[in-house]
């Protein structure tokens, strides 16, 4: 009773208050909590990085260890043996430290990659410990079984090593990435929990305001009750006010309220019955005009509408309301040619009716075609009375229209332009372009590898991906760019109305990020990347066929770049690709019109400094340029397929000048003949050398062929085969630029091979850097231990030479003793030293 | 022996067929010998060329490395000659030499020896654990076979620990006759008596028995066995003119 007599609004709030307060206590302290449990997160995280770095530091003492055991292999002296040695006690108790570390400290955190990192130190230490055993033999100078056993160790360990290192290493990744999402996580479910307590505040509060509101219904649910009685007619239904807050007040003012409808109620009904007497006459006409399915206007003879029915309102959207007392004019749209309505008004004057398509406007101001027929409906003195007009909409005949003329235009995958309208698109925008003083900007997209996606995945996923694709290109683009598909997986977007250059890069990064996200195509995820060429009107041509080449152009150089790339156009581009089309041309000639020819630079034996060998290179004699070294023309010869004609050439050319030089005696050496990875690819190699050395009666082991270690890399089974076969016609084969990498050693005894050519850039170096050293040192020795020759390459100074000569390098090639001659040189040299 | 299997003489016409048209055919024999005996079996050749006119060519390696360079085919020769059993046994292997052709030619002695003009003294085989001597060369066990022999050596008599650190291996002999001629004077090396010149001072010569016999072993290899020019020239190596030129060269001829 005391709660009733205070006011609702105190009634409401002070629970309220004290609800709202308990909870806004609850939300502070579940956010305290959840801070801790980011700061718990952020210190797993941390544990995770230093793991990472301790991984990182095992891989890179294990190195460390390897590069130290070749020293000691390579080492001939016991004193130095013994200093290596202290070093890879050192090293061995680091790589200790860092199995402790990761096993005890850090391995809490993440106890479910123990077993992994116990595989890793299980294996590392199996290596380690055969490396231990075989520094046992070294150091009692049993190098010969050391190499053995290091050969046999590095094939059992160390690719698995690497491998499950790489694997601890990813799951780290992962493991970083999974600690991010459970962050993610617990801040969503504190989240949650906040989310909770407020909730459930809110519907305290509201269970209050149910709980006092429903009191409150209560009195009102009686008074409603009053409020029928009175409205069925019993005006004077007693009412009592109880109590003197709102409700109670209103209670009384309606008692109040009664009597006066009590007495408008008579007024309203006479009037109602009027209006309806009325109604029912309007009624019979509006039904026959409304009820006819076709839109009708009436316009009196001053041509003011008059009356619409609902098919006009239907088709309009126009309802009576709008229009009425207006001229018809309302509803034209500029688009109806100003003869129609001459022509219109001419028929009406004269014959009292037309008919033709006019273009109205509908409510929503969009524009459609109708079919109209009017008639002027005139009175038995012929004057005129009013106006008559019907209409169909036929926009969608029309639409059948557009729509074939779309098809036309338009790309039927994507829906996107085609070229033919791209085309004529873009013409119009260079006109306007070059009106406006503004410049436009033309992006070559080309996807890359998109056929790889076609040939794994099917031309349907293809067709679908380009779709996606070019949904995507829309999205990046304004309304009034063009966006056009011109075949296959080639796009062009022309960009207008720019002021500068930058926006089209601006562009060029958004289309970049765009296509390279992630596809669903049919429940595979797909990447795929543009890259992109961009030419600007008006700098880099003035016509279409002009901007599209040098878009053209400028994407062929984004694939250049890397692909995922793009590339404004540069008059220099356009230089380097007609350079490169005219270099393919006339390298063609060149074969035909015999503008190469080879110089050859001698090899020769450490020991006595005889020339050995001859390696053949290929120079192209130009009649402009002069002299143009390979690495100009090769990588084109090789792209172009130009370099099984050209090796074919080499190989005659080489063996030919060797058999003449060879049966005159003037060399009792072989001819090193370079092989490109393509030509180690070609099935006829084997029997085009074995023609080319029939006809010039030279013998296989005469000819020794050398390939990059890279070419033999590319694909090894194949490699190994052609090699094979090569080795079956005698000839010597050669590993170019050999460098020590992990897995040369187990691939290296798999190939039918007889020399190393140690890299120019590890013998340059030989003087300033130990590295280099030592990696020449443990090349020689390792290949010695396989049975093979070495070679060192680019050697230039004489105490580069020495060092080899010291270090039992076979075979010496460089400047210092001779740089690459043409033939006849080549005669001159090795006469006089014949006769020296 | 003198007929020539059918499957052998295919490579053989394959080789004259594509040779013919432009170089005429001229007898040649390469020898792939022990660098130990190089010196003495260029003496042999010369006389051998002067008597028939073949030319010879000569590789001079350690055994090892031409024993692995034979079988990796980077190094071509019609006769093997290695200063130990353990390379021609290792070329028996692998097919490369018939053991029926291998004969012992010659035998060797390992002396232990200083720069000429060193002023060192050796009583006994023991001082190489002394005190005055710094450096011992050997030859590299692995593939020198003089070097396996003075490790066995100094094995038997229970040195190699103690000396152990100071020893500096060499990849063949003649590279550590030079190196030992030019060395400090407290640097010793063992070597062939046959390697010793007028460079060095010899010190100490060790007893045989303390290392198993110095024996060479000759063979020719692989198709060269049927080749008669091959089979002449193995046959002058061994008779008494040849022999004569190992014996003054330090050799020991009269072994089996």
């Amino acid at each position: 009773m005391r709660l009733r007599s205070l006011r609702l609004l105190e009634q409401f709030i002070v629970p309220m208050i004290i609800v709202g307060v308990i909870a806004l206590l609850t939300t502070i302290y579940s956010a305290m909590v959840l801070q801790k449990s980011i700061n718990a997160l952020g210190d797993l995280q941390e544990y995770g990085d230093q793991r990472l770095r301790v991984i990182e530091n095992i891989e890179n003492t294990l190195s460390n260890f390897r590069a130290l055991s070749l020293r000691h292999l390579a080492s001939e002296s016991a004193v130095a043996m013994r200093d290596i040695s202290v070093e890879i006690g050192d090293t061995d108790k680091k790589l200790q430290e860092y199995f402790e570390r990761i096993t005890t400290e850090l391995m809490d955190v993440r106890p479910e990659s123990l077993e992994e990192t116990q595989a890793v130190i299980l294996m590392t230490r199996g290596y380690v410990d055969e490396f231990n055993k075989l520094l046992l033999l070294s150091a009692d100078f049993e190098k010969e079984q050391a190499f053995i056993h290091m050969t046999r160790a590095e094939d059992r360990y160390l690719s698995s090593i690497n491998s499950s290192l790489q694997a601890l290493k990813r799951n780290e990744f992962e493991d970083l990435s999974s600690l991010r999402t459970s962050l993610t996580s617990a801040v969503e479910r504190n989240l949650t929990t906040t989310l909770a307590i407020g909730l459930s505040g809110g519907m305290v509060i509201l269970g209050i305001a149910f709980l006092v509101t429903r009191r409150i219904t209560k009195r009102l649910e009686r008074l409603l009750h009053w409020s029928k009685l009175v409205s069925s007619g019993h005006l004077s239904a007693s009412l009592e006010a109880d109590s003197h807050d709102e409700v109670g007040l209103l209670t009384s003012s309606m008692h109040d309220m009664a009597r006066n409808i009590h007495n408008a109620q008579k007024e309203l009904t006479n009037a109602k019955h009027r209006a309806e007497i009325a109604a029912e006459e309007l009624r019979i006409y509006a039904k026959a005009f409304d009820n006819s399915g076709q839109a009708m206007l009436i316009s009196d003879k001053n041509n003011s509408i008059i009356n619409v029915n609902s098919a006009f309102t239907r088709d309009t959207g126009y309802e009576l309301k709008d229009v009425l007392g207006k001229n018809p004019k309302v509803l034209s749209s500029d688009q109806t040619p100003k003869e129609t309505y001459r022509e219109l008004w001419q028929d009406l004057e004269e014959h009292g009716f037309w008919q033709g398509e006019l273009w109205d406007k509908k409510k929503d101001g969009s524009m459609y075609p109708k079919w109209a027929t009017i008639s002027a409906i005139r009175g038995e003195s012929d004057e005129l009375l009013f106006y008559m007009s019907s209409f169909t909409d036929i926009s969608e005949r029309k639409e059948t229209e557009k729509r074939i003329e779309h098809l036309a235009h338009h790309d039927i995958l994507t829906g996107l332009l085609n070229r033919f309208s791209m085309e004529s698109q873009l013409d119009q925008a260079i006109s306007i372009a070059n009106r406006e003083k503004q410049k436009l900007a033309v992006l070559f997209i080309d996807l890359d590898r998109f056929k790889d996606i076609n040939d794994s995945l099917g031309h349907h996923a293809g067709d679908k991906l380009l779709i996606k694709v070019a949904k995507r290109l829309k999205l990046c683009v304004r309304d009034s760019d063009v966006v056009a598909r011109i075949g296959g997986d080639e796009f062009v977007v022309v960009s207008t109305g720019l002021r500068d250059n930058s926006h089209a890069a601006v562009l060029a990064e958004k289309i970049l990020a765009r296509i390279s996200m992630p596809y669903d195509i049919t429940g595979n995820e797909v990447t795929i990347s543009p890259s992109i060429g961009v030419s600007v009107y008006p700098e880099d041509g003035q016509t279409v066929d002009d901007l599209m080449r040098t878009a053209d152009v400028a994407m062929y150089h984004s694939k250049d770049m890397g692909r995922n790339t793009y590339q404004y156009f540069t008059e220099s581009m356009l230089q380097a690709a007609n350079k490169r089309i005219s270099i393919e041309r006339e390298l063609r000639a060149a074969l035909v019109k015999e503008q190469l020819i080879l110089h050859y630079q001698p090899q020769f034996s450490s020991n006595d400094l005889n020339v050995v060998s001859l390696e053949a290179l290929v120079r192209w004699n130009h009649p402009e340029q002069g002299i143009i070294p390979p690495d100009l023309f090769i990588t084109i010869a090789e792209e172009s397929g130009i370099i099984h004609e050209l090796g074919k050439w080499v190989f005659d050319e080489a063996i030919r000048q060797f058999g003449k030089w060879k049966s005159s005696g003037l060399i009792n050496g072989s001819v090193a003949i370079n092989l490109s990875a393509k030509q180690l690819l070609s099935k006829s190699l084997a029997d085009d050398l074995r023609r080319i050395m029939h006809v010039h009666g030279v013998d296989g082991r005469d000819i020794e062929l050398e390939i990059t270690e890279t070419a033999a890399m590319h694909d090894p089974e194949r490699a190994i085969e052609q090699l094979n076969e090569l080795r079956d016609l005698g000839v010597s084969l050669a590993i170019d630029d050999f460098g020590t990498g992990y897995s040369s050693l187990a691939y290296l005894k798999r190939l039918p091979i007889q020399t190393l050519k140690l890299d120019r850039s590890f013998v340059r170096d030989i003087e300033t850097d130990p590295n280099d050293a030592e990696i020449c040192l443990a090349t020689i020795a390792l290949a010695h231990n396989l049975g093979l020759k070495v070679v060192a390459e680019g050697v230039e100074t004489a105490a580069q030479r020495d060092f080899l000569t010291r270090h039992h390098c076979d075979f010496l090639q460089g400047y210092l003793f001779s740089r690459p001659l043409p033939p006849e040189g080549l005669d001159h040299f090795l006469n006089a030293r014949r006769s020296a | 022996m003198n007929r020539i299997s059918y499957p052998g003489l295919m490579p053989l016409l394959f080789l004259l067929g594509v040779a013919l048209p432009t170089v005429s055919f001229s007898a040649e024999l390469n020898l792939a010998v022990a660098n130990s005996t190089c010196t003495a079996i260029r003496q042999v050749g010369e006389k051998y060329e002067q008597r028939t006119g073949i030319h010879i060519n000569y590789v001079c390696k350690s055994s090892g490395r031409l024993a692995k360079g034979l079988n990796g085919k980077t190094i071509q020769a019609d006769i093997y000659i290695s200063a130990n059993k353990k390379w021609m046994n290792y070329m028996i292997e692998h097919g490369l030499v018939d053991a029926s052709h291998v004969t012992i030619p010659w035998g060797n002695e390992l002396v232990v020896a200083a720069p000429a003009s060193s002023p060192l003294q050796m009583e006994s085989w023991q001082d190489l654990a002394g005190a005055d001597i710094k450096t011992i060369l050997l030859g590299d066990p692995g593939t020198a076979p003089f070097g396996r022999y003075a490790k066995e050596a100094l094995q038997h008599t229970g040195l190699w620990d103690s000396v152990r650190i100071r020893v500096v291996t060499k990849k063949h002999i003649t590279l550590l006759a030079e190196t030992l001629a030019n060395a400090d004077p407290d640097t010793v090396g063992i070597l062939f008596k046959s390697n010793i010149t007028e460079e060095h001072k010899v010190l100490f010569l060790v007893d045989a028995s303390w290392h198993s016999p110095i024996r060479y072993f000759m063979g020719p290899v692989g198709n060269a066995a049927e080749n008669p020019a091959v089979l002449d020239l193995l046959t002058f190596i061994q008779e008494q003119e040849s022999s004569d030129i190992f014996r003054a060269s330090g050799f020991k001829v009269d072994v089996e």
